[in-house]
C-alpha cells in the first residue's frame, strides 16, 4: 500500500487528486493539507511514503515545506505537482530533492505513473524534466550540485547507474545483468556513497550531469 | 467546455465527475471574485498570481480560450501592470459566468439521467 500526502492551498485541486486516487486499489491518503507547515505537523502522526506537493502556498511553500521535510523525513519522497513549467523551478525542486516534477495539468495516467514509479523505483522524470537536466544546466552554473568528488565507479556501477537512469527496477536490473537482486541493492548503496547522492533521483541527476548517461 | 480530461481523471464515472464540478460550482466563484478584486486593487503581481493560480481549475473543466486568456492576463499583468488587464479580465469574467452556466446545464442533465 503506498500512503500519500495530498498539500495545497486549493481544496478543488486536492479533490482532483483525490477523485484520480480512489481508483488506484494499492494507494491510500493518508491526509490532505493546504501548506508546508500542515504538513509537517501531520507527518508527525501520519507517516506516508508520497507527498504529492504544491509549490506555491501561504504559510509554507512548496519549496521550503520539502527542504525541511528532507531533513526530518528523508525517506519520504516528492512528487511536485506545480503550474511552473520554467527550468529555474524545476531546477530548484530537483536540486531540493524532488523525486518528480509534473505540472498539475499533466494527464492523470501520468501522474498515475509517476506516483508508482516513485514508489518503486524511488523516481520519475518525464522528458521535460530531462531535458532540463540534459540542456546543460550545470555547464551554464544555473545549477551548483555539491557532488563531491567520487571514487572512481566500477563498470558494474555504471551499469547498474545506466539501468537506474532508465526507470528500471531491482529486480528488473538483477535480470538484464544476470545478479541478485541483492547484489543490485550493493552497488546501489555503493554508488549513493560514491556520489553522495541521496536517492534514487539524485543519482539520475548525477549521471546527467556528469554525461554518464544519455537518454 | 469540454469535459474530457476531467472524465479522464475521473475515469468515466459520471458521479466523480459530478463530484469535482459541483465543488468546482462552490469555490470558482471566490476564486475569480480574487482575481477581480486584484485587478481592482491594482496590483500587478498579485493579479498575475491569481490568474497563474486558475490555470488548472479552469483546465480541467476544459474551457481552453479562458485557460489562454489567463495566461495572457498573467503575462500582461507582469509586462504592463494591472491597469493594462482590465479589459481581458473584465472578458475573464465574463467567460467564467458562461462556463458556471453550461457546467449547471451539466449538472442538471447528470441529476436528470439519474
Amino acid at each position: 500500500m503506498i500512503h500519500i500526502a495530498l498539500v495545497d492551498d486549493q481544496v478543488l485541486f486536492r479533490r482532483g487528486m483525490s477523485l484520480l486516487l480512489r481508483d488506484m486499489a494499492d494507494v491510500r491518503v493518508a491526509f490532505e493539507c493546504a501548506n508546508g507547515e500542515e504538513l509537517l505537523t501531520g507527518l508527525r502522526d501520519n507517516p506516508v511514503d508520497i507527498v504529492l506537493l504544491d509549490v506555491d502556498m501561504p504559510v509554507m511553500d512548496g519549496m521550503e515545506a520539502m527542504k525541511r521535510m528532507k531533513e526530518l523525513h528523508p525517506e519520504v519522497k516528492v512528487v511536485m505537482l506545480s503550474t511552473y513549467a520554467d527550468d529555474a523551478h524545476i531546477v530548484e525542486a530537483m536540486e531540493l530533492g524532488a523525486n518528480a516534477y509534473l505540472l498539475k495539468t499533466a494527464e492523470p495516467e501520468e501522474i498515475e505513473n509517476a506516483i508508482r514509479s516513485v514508489a518503486e523505483s524511488g523516481y520519475h522524470f518525464n522528458e521535460r524534466v530531462s531535458k532540463v537536466m540534459l540542456h546543460g544546466l550545470v555547464a551554464r552554473k544555473q545549477v551548483k550540485p555539491a557532488y563531491p568528488e567520487v571514487d572512481p565507479l566500477s563498470e558494474r556501477e555504471l551499469e547498474v547507474l545506466r539501468a537506474i537512469c532508465q526507470e528500471m527496477t531491482t529486480t528488473e536490473i538483477a535480470g538484464q545483468l544476470f545478479i541478485s537482486p541483492r547484489t543490485v541493492e550493493g552497488h546501489r548503496n555503493n554508488l549513493l556513497l560514491k556520489t553522495g547522492a541521496r536517492n534514487a533521483a539524485g543519482l539520475v541527476v548525477y549521471a546527467l550531469t556528469k554525461g554518464l548517461y544519455t537518454p | 467546455m469540454d469535459l474530457a480530461y476531467i472524465g479522464r481523471l475521473c475515469k468515466g464515472d459520471t458521479g466523480r465527475m459530478a463530484e469535482y464540478i459541483a465543488l468546482y460550482l462552490q469555490e470558482a466563484p471566490d476564486l475569480f471574485g480574487d482575481l477581480q478584486a486584484r485587478a481592482a486593487a491594482g496590483d500587478a503581481e498579485l493579479l498575475a498570481r491569481a490568474a497563474h493560480a486558475l490555470h488548472p481549475h479552469v483546465h480541467y473543466v476544459g474551457d481552453a480560450p479562458l485557460c489562454a486568456l489567463l495566461r495572457e492576463v498573467e503575462q500582461l499583468a507582469r509586462a504592463e501592470g494591472a491597469a493594462a488587464c482590465a479589459p481581458d479580465v473584465a472578458t475573464c469574467l465574463a467567460m467564467h459566468r458562461q462556463l458556471m452556466q453550461a457546467l449547471r446545464q451539466w449538472m442538471a442533465a447528470h441529476a436528470a439521467n439519474g
